[in-house]
């Protein structure tokens, strides 16, 4: 036990680490135990790679600028826990590293065994495979080691020459790490402000003022140790914005929505001059429109066809467009560079339009609407329509989508509008209405005397659905397209042999059709007794009802090999309830089977996800059963 | 016309053949009409002339890079960014220079140009010394030609990169040319089926050049990671140079012969420290490695080696370490610690010896029979214990003594021995098949209850060992390995990994099926678990030969005893599948005895790379294969209660 008393005292020494901290590295170093000792270990207890101490200190300077000094103090247990020592310093035009400083020690002799400075760290650019110019780069370093335990002290310090975005403090940095404390302390002028809100913070906040600074520090203490399937918003975080912001020469108040959207305003007030000769050429093409709607189509389909989309990410011009007319000159530009652009044609042909900041991404989560502050990270175009008619939304790096429809990137979401030298939030449209929901698939089946079976095959899908369809047409060629519908096929082994698809769109509904013809391999399961048909309705998914309406009826005639008894023929099954109907209906007419399934389902924003899995799982139990017919012929057993 | 005014003129013309291949706007009718590719009519995009030309400058090799590309449709628009990566390290290896690029649209049958601008050209430093030049075309429509020329020069005149034929893209023309040095003289290495049959080559004076045409787009398949290897592309290796000093015009070779080549590698090794013996046995002055046999030794060190020392980093014949930092750090390269653990072997007097493999996918399906040097990117080691042959790897921090990362099974290698390194073939034999068995029962409670015991041998094992322990690791349950069912619950997992002793993981659970309650029919699958009850195969035709990897079978064998109450109304038939050439077989057996049903069945890959040409029908036989292995067995309850 001397001994053990011994490291104890160098480690307390060395780390001048809590009380709490000691008896843990002292549990983990000697008994071998795999959870903290004010814990019973259970099996269920995750596994600590490591334990993380950390103090960060935020300075927000009255010119704006702000420093993070962050020190991070490990020790990592196994090999799994090294990662969690894994260095990353991010810089560009706007942040730099003004110093690293990383030691790695070995707790048990004190000894260090490495120590590293900003210039022993690797350089590199942050790979972006979407951006193609940006100036996104890190040093970062690795921590190496076969023994284990070991400590590692991190410090950093990084200056950002502007407050617009303040990070979230997130204390809980990864999976099986125990954070033993964290302490975030943000320091700033008085006349500049701060706005914050704690999401599942457990600790203790304190305030103090000197001078004409506030300070504010954040206390956590002995969090929980987080595995992957942690939700998300059950996440310890702090969010922050200023108040008074300033970005370069442009400064603005982020106090409520408008003040940041007249920021944004002025941002690029500047920067929408059009070419003359354009100009005449966009007033000519919109000269025989009949309507506001036909003149935004008629530009945003001149848009789409001549401007693509490049990611341009550098310094400012990351919040800050192009200049609309470098975007003519190069027939390219990013979502800000797009969307100014269309804004300026629009204006051109007198219209006016709001350029809107967005949260984008199919799985984002909605902004904390309650926080004005950076929460997005791109931009699209509302066109305000008359009096009583729904604003046209145009996601300008598109050059597919109709005008209309933004499709899952952007749609049903809280954005900034940028209305004039102010603005506000608004929601984008979720297209939950059934016409948005459609599909209607007609089928016709004919079975072999081997078991594979011929198919025809018709399917229209509207709104929603179809946008998966444009992806398809447009992004895979003939053979990954056949194999999106061999895959995408609710019955296995369908091979397309002759198809067409196609995509169109009426107003900012997009319509899509697929026809094809095909051969189903092994369509047929034949035991000694029986013939029986591979599932053949598709299964509703979670992803289906995303919108909470659907609107689908799949029809099937089945030409069997010979007349047969079927065994098992449901009759007509169905569910009825509020805002759902389903009905299947299966009958035998000779040799042909007819099955047809309508489902027209409405469901209430306010239905759980576990009600609605329930509800997934009635509907496709109802079309799952397998159909069987005795032979008339039974072939020789095996006996 | 005198011979030196000919010779003259026939240089001439070569070099003006040699140099018009393309250039920068001048476009013949036919690519400004065309609209689609013949031998892919939807591609998106086209290659239509893609050529490189290198020449030999005082200590460099210079390249002239030029690449035409047609955009055919919207989604073409997304080659109009380009990004070209090269090596500079700390002493600028590569370096590019004179790029241009522009785009050229056709308006009413006139060419409108448009050039790249400084703003649409970026260069990023990546990370090892890597850079990646970047070009964003302006104005690019459907129908528009980009075209973009550089200069690359090369320090490295030892390897020359050459060229790579194919794109991701169709390609209508692609050709290297080089202009060789006559100090220097090369060995030229071809890959590729293409390369093979159609390259047309040509010889004037110093000048080559190679060219392929109509190239199909590689595009990624199923059961094929390995497509460096069937990629037509060209390379180079300096066999001599000449020099002139006292003794005249001399000849000097370069790693001409494989004693060379080899004893260059262990000259580096040697450097590093891998030969020296007393590290090595400072290090394991503790450590009791001492066996009864030397197999016993070696597995003695092996394990040692495994399980105190971390593999980190990539595979790779060149140490980064030396040996007595390695020995420091205890965390190494797979090439390190293995160097290490021949040293090792060594020292307890073992022979033992490194052999340079050129792994799967590193783009050597086969290893030319001269030394060439970039073709082996990866290291085994060949020991002899107790006079056998044995190789060992310690790339897989998991695997047990005797264990060869499957990439490294290749047919050759070099075996490097000072003064007597030699190509050897590669033969690692193992039995690596699986073998299924399930017993289906009613228990008390009338539910149905399946007893699973699944066997998997060697590399199967392996790779089933390193998924359970990652789901254990994540503290997840072991029902991971399996799709969720309705009506069906895992339990009573029970793993026993005797991959050491015995080469075989068992994993024993049961398979309960709550739905049937008092059904009167019971339907349900007795062959539940196979890799192969979905077909991999959904695409329509395929470029690449399916690779399983190595040859193998899956055996299945299910009892079915019947419960009380119940009888046997229906089963699935007998079947059995082939394709031609045998390279895979499917039998499945029914057999009815007394009071149950015993369901056999054999899935075998005779022969683990089956060919292009076959896809076809091994994609039928898969599906036949995924349709058999669902079908159902039916038990019916008796009209009357059997007699007691």
């Amino acid at each position: 036990m001397g001994l053990v008393l011994m490291v104890i005292k160098s480690i307390l020494h060395k780390f001048n680490y809590d009380f709490r901290m000691l008896i843990l590295v002292a549990a983990y170093l000697f008994l071998g135990l795999q959870a903290p000792v004010d814990t019973i270990p259970t099996k269920e207890d995750p596994t600590i790679y490591s334990l993380l101490t950390e103090d960060q200190r935020i300075e927000i300077s009255e010119s704006y600028e702000v420093t993070y000094k962050i020190e991070r103090k490990f020790t990592i247990f196994s090999p799994d826990g090294l990662g969690h020592a894994f260095t990353s310093v991010f810089y560009n035009k706007l942040n730099d590293i003004e110093n690293v400083e990383i030691e790695i020690t070995d707790p048990l002799s004190g000894k260090t065994i490495e120590k590293a400075k900003t210039k022993d760290m690797t350089d590199a650019a942050i790979y972006s495979t979407s951006s193609i110019f940006d100036d996104n780069r890190h040093k970062y370093f690795e921590v190496k080691s076969s023994k284990f335990p070991i400590q590692v002290t991190i410090n950093i310090e990084t200056k950002s020459s502007t407050n617009f975005h303040l990070r979230d403090w997130i204390p809980v940095h990864r999976y099986n790490q125990k954070v033993l404390k964290s302490t975030l302390t943000v320091v700033y002028p008085e006349q500049i402000g701060l706005r914050y809100k704690a999401v599942n913070l457990l600790g203790e906040r304190s305030e103090k003022a000197i001078d004409n600074k506030i300070e504010i520090t954040w206390v956590e203490k002995d969090l929980p140790v987080q595995t992957p399937d942690l939700k998300k918003e059950d996440d310890h975080k702090l969010l922050l914005a200023p108040i008074g912001f300033g970005m370069g020469d442009y400064v603005g108040k982020m106090e409520d929505w408008s003040g940041l959207a007249a920021w944004q305003f002025k941002l690029n007030e500047e920067r929408k001059a059009l070419p003359e000769d354009f100009q005449a050429k966009l007033l000519s093409m919109v000269s025989t429109a009949s309507s506001e709607y036909e003149k935004i189509q008629i530009l945003y389909d001149y848009l789409q066809k001549n401007y693509r989309y490049v990611s341009i990410q550098l310094g400012i011009g990351g919040w800050q467009t192009m200049l609309a007319s470098d975007v003519v000159k190069y027939a390219y530009g990013d979502c800000k560079g797009l969307t100014n652009l269309m804004q300026a044609m629009l204006k051109a042909v007198g219209i006016s339009s709001n350029y809107t900041l967005v949260q984008a991404g199919k799985d984002a989560d909605d902004i904390e609407i309650d926080l004005p502050s950076n929460q997005f990270n791109h931009v699209i175009l509302q066109v305000p329509m008359k009096e009583g008619q729904s604003p046209v939304w145009l996601e300008c790096t598109s050059n597919s989508l109709p005008a209309g429809f933004l499709g899952d990137f952007t749609k049903n979401r809280h954005v900034l509008v940028i209305d004039g030298e102010g603005g506000y939030l608004t929601k984008t449209p979720s297209y939950n209405s059934l016409d948005w929901n459609t599909i209607h698939s007609k089928n016709e089946v004919k079975i072999d005397n081997n078991g594979d079976a011929s198919i025809g095959t018709r399917l229209k899908v509207d709104g929603n659905f179809a946008e998966d369809m444009l992806m398809v047409k447009q992004h895979l060629d003939t053979r990954e397209q056949r194999d999106y519908f061999n895959r995408n096929s609710p019955v296995a082994g369908l091979i397309i042999q002759q198809y067409e698809l196609s995509v169109d769109h009426k107003d900012s509904l997009l319509l899509a059709e697929v026809s094809y013809n095909g051969f189903i391999q092994k369509f047929v399961q034949n035991t000694a007794k029986r013939m029986i048909l591979k599932p053949f309705l598709g299964k509703v998914t979670d992803e289906m009802l995303v919108n909470n309406s659907l609107s689908q009826i799949d029809e099937y005639v089945i030409e069997l090999p010979e007349v047969m008894e079927a065994e098992n023929l449901p009759g007509n099954l169905s569910i009825e309830e509020e805002g759902i109907a389903v009905t299947l209906s299966a009958s035998l007419d000779g040799k042909y089977l007819h099955v047809k399934r309508e489902m027209k389902l409405s469901i209430g924003e306010e239905m759980t996800d576990e009600s609605k899995s329930e509800l997934i799982k009635r509907i496709n139990t109802l079309g799952a059963s397998n159909f069987y017919f005795i032979k008339n012929t039974a072939a020789s057993r095996n006996e | 016309m005198n011979k030196t005014l000919l010779t003259l003129i026939l240089i001439l013309i070569s070099r003006i053949t040699f140099s018009q291949i393309a250039k920068l706007g001048e476009f013949s009718d036919s690519e400004i009409s065309l609209t689609e590719v013949a031998f892919e009519p939807d591609a998106s995009a086209v290659i239509l002339v893609s050529y490189g030309n290198s020449k030999f400058l005082p200590g460099l090799l210079e390249t002239t890079y030029f690449i035409r590309m047609k955009v055919l449709s919207e989604a073409g628009k997304a080659n109009a960014d380009i990004r070209i990566r090269y090596y500079a390290g700390d002493q600028r290896m590569e370096d590019i220079s004179g790029v241009k690029a522009q785009t050229t649209n056709f308006a009413n049958g006139n060419a409108e140009t448009v050039k790249v601008s400084k703003d649409g050209i970026f260069e990023v430093d990546l990370d090892g010394g890597y850079k990646e030049l970047r070009i964003s075309f302006p104005n690019v429509q459907v129908g528009s030609i980009i075209e973009y020329q550089y200069k690359k020069v090369d320090k490295n005149l030892t390897f020359i990169d050459g060229w790579t034929f194919q794109n991701t893209l169709p390609t209508l023309y692609s050709q290297y040319g080089i202009k060789m040095n006559p100090n220097l003289e090369y060995r030229t290495m071809g890959q590729g089926q293409n390369f093979a049959s159609s390259v047309e080559k040509t010889h004037e004076f110093d000048n080559y050049t190679w060219t392929l045409k109509d190239l199909h787009s590689l595009k990624e398949e199923p059961f094929m990671k390995n497509y460096r290897d069937y990629v037509d592309r060209i390379e180079f290796q300096l066999a001599q140079y000449r020099t002139s000093g006292d003794m005249g015009i001399q000849w000097k070779d370069v790693l001409n012969t494989w004693e060379v080549l080899g004893d260059e590698v262990i000259s580096h090794y040697t450097q590093k420290g891998f030969y020296r013996n007393n590290p090595i046995t400072k290090e394991f002055l503790d450590v009791d490695l001492k066996g009864a046999t030397q197999l016993e030794t070696a597995q003695k060190a092996y394990y040692y080696l495994r399980n105190n020392f971390r593999v980190e980093g990539d595979d790779w014949i060149y140490p980064q370490q030396n040996l007595n930092q390695l020995l420091k750090s205890k965390v190494g390269t797979p090439g390190e610690l293995m160097l290490a653990l021949m040293g090792v072997l060594k020292s307890e007097g073992i022979p033992c010896e490194p052999v340079l493999i050129g792994s799967k996918g590193y783009g050597r399906s086969d290893l030319v029979p001269f030394p060439f040097l970039n073709q082996f990117d990866e290291i085994l080691l060949l020991a002899v214990l107790d006079g056998k042959p044995q190789y060992l790897d310690l790339s897989q921090p998991d695997a047990p003594f005797g264990y060869v990362d499957l990439d490294k099974h290749v047919k050759g290698g070099l075996y490097l021995q000072e003064d007597q390194s030699k190509l050897i073939p590669i033969d690692i034999q193992h039995n690596s098949n699986s073998q299924y068995f399930g017993r289906v029962e009613m228990n008390e409670e009338g539910q149905l209850i399946m007893t699973n015991s699944h066997r998997n041998y060697r590399y199967r094992g392996l790779s089933l060992a390193q998924e359970i322990s990652g789901i254990e690791k994540r503290k997840e349950s072991l029902e991971e390995l399996f799709d969720k069912e309705d009506g069906v619950v895992f339990e009573n997992f029970e793993v026993n990994n005797l991959l050491e002793e015995k080469d075989f993981l068992v994993m024993s659970f049961d398979t309960k099926f709550t739905d049937f309650g008092a059904n009167e029919m019971i339907l349900f699958n007795p062959l539940k678990f196979s890799s192969f009850s979905e077909n991999p195969f959904t695409q329509e035709y395929r470029m690449f030969p399916v690779d399983f990897g190595y040859a193998f079978t899956e055996t299945y064998n299910t009892v079915v005893n019947i419960p009380e109450g119940y009888e046997l109304d229906d089963y699935p038939l007998e079947a059995g599948y082939t394709i031609n050439g045998e390279y895979v077989l499917f039998i499945y057996s029914p057999f009815v005895v007394n009071n149950g049903l015993t369901i056999s069945a054999k899935f075998v890959v005779n022969n683990p790379l089956i060919p292009a040409s076959e896809y076809e029908n091994l994609k039928y036989f898969m599906e036949s294969v995924a349709s058999k292995l669902s079908e159902p067995v039916i038990l019916k309850k008796k009209s009357s209660p059997s007699p007691n």
